[in-house]
């Protein structure tokens, strides 16, 4: 367990300082200003990425796409989704449900999930968005890696930390973070998709999905302090409920090989 | 909105009409378990039942890990006393090992990616020697061939052929470059062993 935490602090510090810098940098620039944040995450995922052993320069499979996934995602992001599930959805052979679907599928589910949040972006301050994408990302990790797999709770880990450029910077509503929710939602949606895809472990299939439900609790706004706080309580809720699970049927606490 | 929403029909119409790209990798066809003829002479079937293929993963520690595969078919040929072909087909989904937990990884991402490469196949070019043979060949595994070549123990009798392998393999020859923890690595080569008693 320390070998897996530790990978995760090293995966952090690349995709965190490439994003803080290019973030400062683009923020200068009156207009970029209003994506600086967007664009910022998505070079620190991708610097993050090439940093990783697994990264190569000229994709080859569907998980070296990652990286193009998140500029076009950045860049493009009302047209993007479907070009983003066409490079990452896998072909294996028996695979459920075929392709095609797999594809419809995440394309709906990202275009819906980040359309709705990109309109409550308007009303709420960045921060609180960026926090919610953060834990919403650090559980996505979680269950991704309890399903077996190291390497996609890392590309997990490095979107994650990446979006610390968009915590640190402006707050008010919508600050620097234009199209976030699409970057965020559109990665996000597709590497649950690959993880539950690849997965031979017994962590049910609605752990992959769950966790990305949480950040639409943000459409509720309410006024008041204790409202809030009962928001903040539902995304926690939510994302535990995703996460338990998973923790139960492969306990971490366990030996480990 | 509604203008997004065209334009997205439009380019899904038009991605989904392309001819799609249903594999980056070349994975040989489940389920086929045609085998080269020999030349000459017969062939023993390859079983799960008289076959075993065993591997032991080890770390710069000297800890190891030892599974194997339970899901084998193929053919060896012979002629006479000797054996000619080697041909066998592993269903990578049969994976054991002693803990649940490193058998879901190694048949994960990290390792052999078994929803995407479902079959480890063996084709043999040439077998050199007799009892004591070389037997070299093209092993496919996770979607990258390569040529191999071990030393085996044979004793073909009258029905029936016993072999007896050990080697390495280089698994990040295959695209295995998972090393785990960075300061007790996992060791690229993996012992194999096969034991095959087949009549």
């Amino acid at each position: 367990m320390a070998f897996v935490v530790g990978m995760l602090i090293k995966t952090a510090a690349v995709p965190i300082v490439v994003a803080v810098v290019v973030t400062w940098l683009l923020h200068r620039l009156e207009r970029l200003k209003p994506h600086a944040a967007t664009l910022g995450v998505a070079c620190g995922f991708i610097a993050g990425w090439f940093f990783q052993e697994f990264s190569v320069w000229f994709p080859v499979r569907y998980l070296d796409w990652f990286p193009a996934a998140a500029l076009i995602l950045a860049l493009l992001p009302r047209v993007s989704p479907i070009t983003a599930a066409w490079l990452l959805v896998p072909a294996f052979p028996k695979m459920v449900p075929p392709r095609l679907w797999a594809v419809g599928l995440l394309t709906v589910s990202t275009y819906g999930l980040a359309w709705f949040l990109n309109k409550a972006t308007d009303k709420i301050q960045q921060r609180v968005i960026v926090g919610v994408f953060m834990a919403t990302g650090t559980a996505c990790s979680l269950v991704l890696l309890q399903s077996f797999s190291l390497k996609f709770a890392q590309i997990a880990g490095l979107l994650t930390a990446s979006l610390t450029a968009a915590l640190l910077s402006a707050n008010k509503p919508y600050g620097n973070a234009k199209g976030l929710p699409f970057l965020f939602i559109g990665l996000m949606c597709n590497l649950m998709f690959i993880g539950y895809a690849n997965t031979s472990s017994d962590v049910p299939t609605w752990c992959f999905a769950l966790p990305l439900v949480a950040p639409l609790v943000l459409l509720w706004n309410p006024g008041s302090k204790k409202l809030q706080a009962v928001r903040y309580a539902l995304v926690v809720t939510i994302l535990m409920v995703a996460v338990i699970p998973a923790l139960l049927v492969h306990p971490p606490w366990e030996a480990e090989h | 909105m509604s203008r997004n929403i065209l334009i997205i029909c439009a380019m899904a119409l038009l991605l989904t009409g392309c001819n799609s790209e249903e594999a980056t990798n070349p994975s040989p066809d489940a389920g086929d378990n045609t085998t080269p003829e020999t030349s000459s002479g017969s062939g023993f079937a390859v079983t799960s039942e008289n076959t075993k293929v065993l591997f032991v993963g080890t770390k710069k520690s000297g800890d190891s890990q030892a599974g194997g595969f339970k899901e084998v078919s193929g053919t060896i040929g012979v002629d006479g006393d000797k054996i000619t072909s080697v041909n066998v087909v592993i269903q990578v989904d049969s994976l054991f090992s002693d803990q649940d937990k490193l058998t879901g990884h190694l048949k994960n991402e990290d390792f052999f990616s078994v929803k995407e490469f479902p079959e480890l196949t063996f084709a043999s070019s040439k077998v050199e020697g007799s009892g004591e043979v070389t037997i070299t060949g093209e092993l496919n595994m996770h979607g990258q061939t390569g040529e191999i070549s071990f030393p085996a123990t044979v004793s073909v009798t009258d029905g029936n052929v016993k072999l007896d392998a050990k080697f390495k393999v280089d698994r990040t020859k295959f695209g295995m470059n998972y090393t785990g923890q960075p300061d007790n690595p996992i060791n690229a080569e993996v012992d194999i062993e096969i034991l095959v008693n087949a009549e």
